[in-house]
């Protein structure tokens, strides 16, 4: 069908929404093959308000950026909600925020998982790797094969240090330093006082030993139920230059 | 995209001309094959209640959940050249 019937069909479905009754099921067919053909010039929502929303937010945050090389693709809309839902709550609108992240909750572990990840600022790692990748020229295979490994990575559990875990900074430097020779970066992530001076220390290692002067650290504090949970990103400066502020809406 | 609001009035011959039918437990099923639909992005069976939208990409059916909204969003009409 050209541009011009389609519209012609739009036309007529828009005209007599309201008496639907009179629109004839051949037309009914012509919107079943646009649709099948992918063409996205009308869809039929329960809240367009809020769709319109969704349709905004995804073109005018950061994510419209770097979206294209996620996948899976369900990790897009994770994420997308998960920008929507840190930002009430940095708004101070918590119960809509908590709303809305009990149903990222009930939608599937994944989905909460994305969450944690993008409000403790762990999904940086992700957007700067991307960003470095992006500046080297790479094409897009090669982007979103790489970034989709760290995000697995990621939400699988494979990359983060639970300091927690490990009994003495001594101990914890160990893994910490054969992550950065491995894969450039490093996540911890603990919670008690105890754990919080380790975390400190790693810092303080990052920022003053020559070692890593090629390294930046990157620290993140929030509280569930009262707990203060403490998260350090340590990445290679090649990799988080310029991403800084760009990432949270 | 234009949007027509889906309310009580006209999903009935929505579903209708879409294939779809409300089966003896509340669940949209396929007419033809009977199988329930389910949403794309939270996989959930879905009701005529909570049916969100029915949108271009072949024929996609969402839950009416703002996951939902943000997933499709995110699949087809974010920027993704």
């Amino acid at each position: 069908m050209t541009d011009e019937i389609n519209l012609e069909i739009i036309k007529l479905i828009i005209q007599n929404w309201n008496a639907i009754k009179n629109i004839p099921r051949e037309t009914w067919g012509k919107i079943r093959k646009m649709f099948q053909q992918g063409n996205k010039s009308l869809g039929f929502i329960r809240r367009p308000q809020a769709f319109l929303f969704y349709i905004d937010v995804s073109h005018t945050s950061f994510i419209n950026k770097y979206a294209k090389y996620i996948l899976p693709t369900e990790y897009k809309g994770y994420l997308l909600e998960s920008i929507v839902i840190r930002k009430l709550y940095q708004d101070g609108k918590k119960e809509t925020a908590d709303k809305k992240r009990g149903e990222l909750l009930r939608t599937n572990p994944r989905a909460n998982r994305i969450f944690n990840l993008y409000s403790t600022d762990m999904f940086n790692v992700v957007f700067a790797t991307i960003d470095k990748l992006i500046t080297e020229g790479r094409n897009k295979e090669e982007i979103t094969g790489i970034s989709s490994q760290i995000l697995d990575d990621l939400i699988n559990d494979k990359s983060i240090i639970y300091v927690n875990n490990w009994r003495s900074f001594e101990e914890l430097c160990y893994p910490v330093k054969k992550q950065l020779g491995a894969k450039g970066y490093c996540i911890m992530y603990g919670s008690g006082s105890d754990n919080v001076k380790k975390i400190k220390k790693i810092y303080s290692m990052i920022v003053d030993d020559a070692e890593f002067q090629n390294f930046q650290a990157s620290h993140h504090k929030h509280e569930v139920a009262g707990i203060p949970y403490f998260s350090l990103i340590i990445i290679k400066r090649d990799i988080m230059r310029g991403l800084e502020g760009k990432t949270s809406d | 995209m234009e949007l027509l609001e889906i309310t009580d009035s006209n999903i009935d011959i929505l579903l209708e001309e879409f294939g779809k039918e409300i089966d003896e437990s509340g669940f949209i099923v396929d007419k033809a094959t009977k199988e329930h639909v389910k949403c794309r992005y939270t996989n959930k069976d879905l009701k005529r209640d909570t049916l969100g939208g029915i949108l271009p990409g072949s024929e996609i059916f969402i839950e009416n959940s703002d996951v939902a909204f943000a997933g499709y969003v995110m699949e087809f009409l974010s920027n993704n050249d």
